[in-house]
């Protein structure tokens, strides 16, 4: 079992935690191919609030506003969005595997924009594809394990392998059906999954799904964190179980599909960061969630900084991902079982 | 009893089986014997010639090639045929990888019995090798080694062509004069092609470096420029290749910060849509191609001009046209598209479809 920390300790960790990603996020404007002082990244920033003279080029304003600071919020905001629906699944499932892209969400959501992208929907659309498809792909894996299995974690995994692989081939077709020239690339994109592409506007179309999911996710901590000690033990505890379930998946749900619509299919990170946060500040859900968010946050800004920092070449994000995730997972597996077991 | 006959039913499935399979091995040898290896390549008439491709390998060819099957990259293979002014002979279709829009819409027009001929690749590129044999081509073109292995196992006559250097078009139309017995033809192609290169040395020769333009071509949206032969199409041009690091081949990524500290003057996209898209990115904005809206579409006729094709005298004129209409002007280009397709594909382009492709 995860060691329980005392308040004292949680809090300071916390504060750790905010302190930072908070300097993260100013750091992260100083890697690029622009050399910028950090003096003047601050007064651009400052200099959309207060009067600040202009002593800068104009490239460099558009620089820091529209190219880093979206990428950056993209970077604190998909990361946490990944790592809390990693927690909250985790810890429905009573499952240390279970993951946004375990349980076929990013293949059933990558899926449904692809199939939006063949049509030449809108943005809208493709989100709204990719949710759809997204939540039919949770669904599926839930009552496949349910059918053969309430309570076998085995089942439940290889549900979400056989959901995922339908997607896939699924996802083939259409990519087999796409043009070369335009929809193909803009698929491929989905697998690979990148920072690259996000504007302001993705960060302002990521907030409501983002801060509804969070806020719901928050407001019911304490039920969700019932039914980690089993339905039985948190329905005599007065929980709702059905009720906490589909809240928990819908909110997951939405942030996953959310967070892959705009970025793509960013792998592992839903899996590792919550493992990391179980070990800082324990299994309890309620500070979990906190945790979470903050370390998937940093994770997600730390390997796109890499990404921008290389010279050349941007590698693909989801691909950076897997080669940090999958060492970290068996190294954390190892130390982490014996509190799932 | 109940034992006995379930032993019965066993012993009888198990015949039932060894007859089917063994009538199945009958049936595929049935099926196979007018596959056989040798027949597709048997020759027409007696007398044949070889013929060494640029693979190195020694081929042996029908005196004459009455009909030509293209694998892989299709458009590239039909437009090197099509140069030769034997498009005729081309007997299969496109692929479905070039025929989900009209893109190709010239193959048709320069070629039009490939919209009724049969298609020798499937969606995911695998040779459907039976409708190969059945059409029997002649001469098989490819420019990969793994699709000329697959159909000369076929027993098919494979001509492997390569194009890795800037000039290398020439070493492919030599080889093909050659095969097609069409050798004027060929040296006629290279003399056309050295006085382009030519024209366009003398027409930029004056230009000086600060007076050069800068140029961006590719998926600037997704930061790539896909091939290499872009950068000596656009020094031809006159202009200056921001993504032209001196490397020899294979493509080039780059960031949107690169990008914008490039600031080309102009951009070439390879789809129409790209070009919606990088205007309405605020984050290209300040780049002087997107304030001067200065973003144009490779065109397409027999094979996209900005990637290989012997179309490429054709590009580096339509690029200088855009960069430098003083020094190029879009009558002289007009003349230039004319020419060459008469010439060369003996098609007459109308003053429309000139027009369209000018863009």
């Amino acid at each position: 079992m995860v060691k329980p920390i005392g308040n004292k300790k949680y809090g300071l960790t916390i504060a750790i935690l905010s302190c930072f990603i908070i300097g993260l996020f100013f750091v992260s404007f100083l890697i690029g191919r622009y050399s910028i002082h950090p003096r003047t990244v601050l007064d651009i920033i400052l200099s959309n609030f207060i009067d600040i003279e202009a002593y800068w080029q104009d490239d460099l304003d558009l620089v820091v506003m529209q190219v880093r600071l979206p990428r950056i919020m993209l970077g604190i905001l998909v990361g946490g969005a990944l790592s809390v629906s990693g927690a909250s699944y985790q810890t429905l499932f009573k499952n240390p595997m279970a993951a946004p892209d375990i349980l076929g969400v990013s293949a059933g959501a990558g899926f449904g924009a692809a199939l939006a992208m063949l049509w030449n929907s809108s943005w809208w659309q493709v989100q709204i594809f990719a949710f759809v498809f997204g939540l039919i792909a949770v669904t599926a894996t839930y009552l496949i394990g349910s059918v053969f299995s309430r309570h076998e974690i085995t089942v439940l995994i290889l549900a979400g392998i056989v959901v995922s692989s339908f997607f896939q081939a699924l996802l083939s077709i259409v990519k087999t059906l796409a043009d070369t020239d335009t929809q193909l690339p803009s698929i491929t994109f989905w697998l690979m999954g990148s920072l690259g592409k996000g504007t302001s506007e993705s960060v302002l179309l990521m907030l409501p799904a983002l801060g509804i999911s969070l806020a719901v996710l928050f407001i019911f901590r304490h039920h969700i964190d019932a039914l980690a000690a089993g339905e039985d033990v948190a329905a005599t505890m007065g929980v709702n179980v059905q009720l906490m379930k589909t809240v928990t998946v819908c909110c997951s749900t939405l942030m996953t599909v959310s967070a892959v619509s705009i970025c793509g299919i960013i792998g592992w990170v839903g899996m590792v960061v919550p493992h990391i946060s179980r070990m800082l500040t324990g299994s309890s859900f309620p500070r979990l969630i906190v945790t979470s968010f903050l370390v998937g946050g940093s994770f997600l800004l730390i390997i796109d900084n890499v990404v921008r920092g290389v010279k050349g070449v941007e590698l693909p994000l989801g691909v950076l991902t897997a080669l940090v995730g999958t060492p970290v997972f068996v190294i954390l597996l190892s130390r982490v079982k014996k509190g799932w077991s | 009893m109940i034992k006995k006959l379930n032993t019965k039913i066993v012993a009888l499935c198990v015949s039932i089986i060894i007859i089917l399979s063994l009538l199945t091995g009958c049936a595929s040898q049935t099926v196979k014997t007018p596959a056989e290896p040798s027949e597709p390549s048997e020759p027409s008439t007696p007398e044949t010639r070889t013929v060494v491709d640029m693979a190195g390998r020694t081929v042996t060819l029908p005196a004459e090639i009455n009909s030509i099957g293209t694998f892989g990259s299709i458009g590239v293979l039909n437009t090197f045929v099509e140069t030769m002014g034997v498009g005729e002979k081309i007997c299969n279709n496109m692929s479905p990888r070039f025929t989900k829009t009209d893109k190709w819409k010239y193959q048709y027009k320069f070629a039009p019995q490939i919209a009724e001929a049969p298609v020798f690749q499937k969606a995911d590129e695998e040779i459907d090798m039976e409708v190969v044999l059945k059409t029997k081509p002649d001469l098989c073109l490819a420019m990969s080694k793994e699709i000329v292995t697959v159909l000369e196992n076929q027993g098919f006559n494979v001509i492997y062509l390569e194009w890795n250097e800037d000039e290398d078009v020439k070493k492919c139309i030599t080889l093909l004069g050659e095969v097609l017995n069409q050798e004027d033809l060929a040296e006629d192609y290279i003399r056309y092609f050295d006085s382009m290169v030519a024209e366009a040395d003398e027409l930029v020769k004056h230009l000086k470096k600060e007076d050069r333009k800068k140029v961006v071509y590719g998926d600037i949206m997704g930061g790539k420029q896909p091939h290499v032969i872009a950068e000596w199409w656009i020094a031809k041009a006159g202009g200056i290749s921001v993504t032209d690091d001196g490397r020899k081949a294979g493509s080039r990524e780059y960031t949107l910060e690169d990008l914008l500290q490039w600031n080309p003057d102009l951009m070439v996209v390879s789809t129409a849509s790209m070009k919606e898209d990088i205007l309405a990115d605020k984050r290209m904005s300040n780049i002087t191609a997107v304030k001067n809206e200065a973003i144009y579409t490779a065109p397409t006729v027999a094979h996209t001009w900005g990637n290989r094709t012997p179309e490429q005298p054709l590009t580096f004129m339509w690029m200088m046209q855009k960069l430098y209409p003083e020094i190029k002007s879009e009558e002289s280009l007009a003349e230039d598209i004319r020419y060459f397709y008469s010439h060369f594909f003996n098609y007459e382009m109308s003053d429309e479809e000139i027009a369209e492709i000018i863009g």
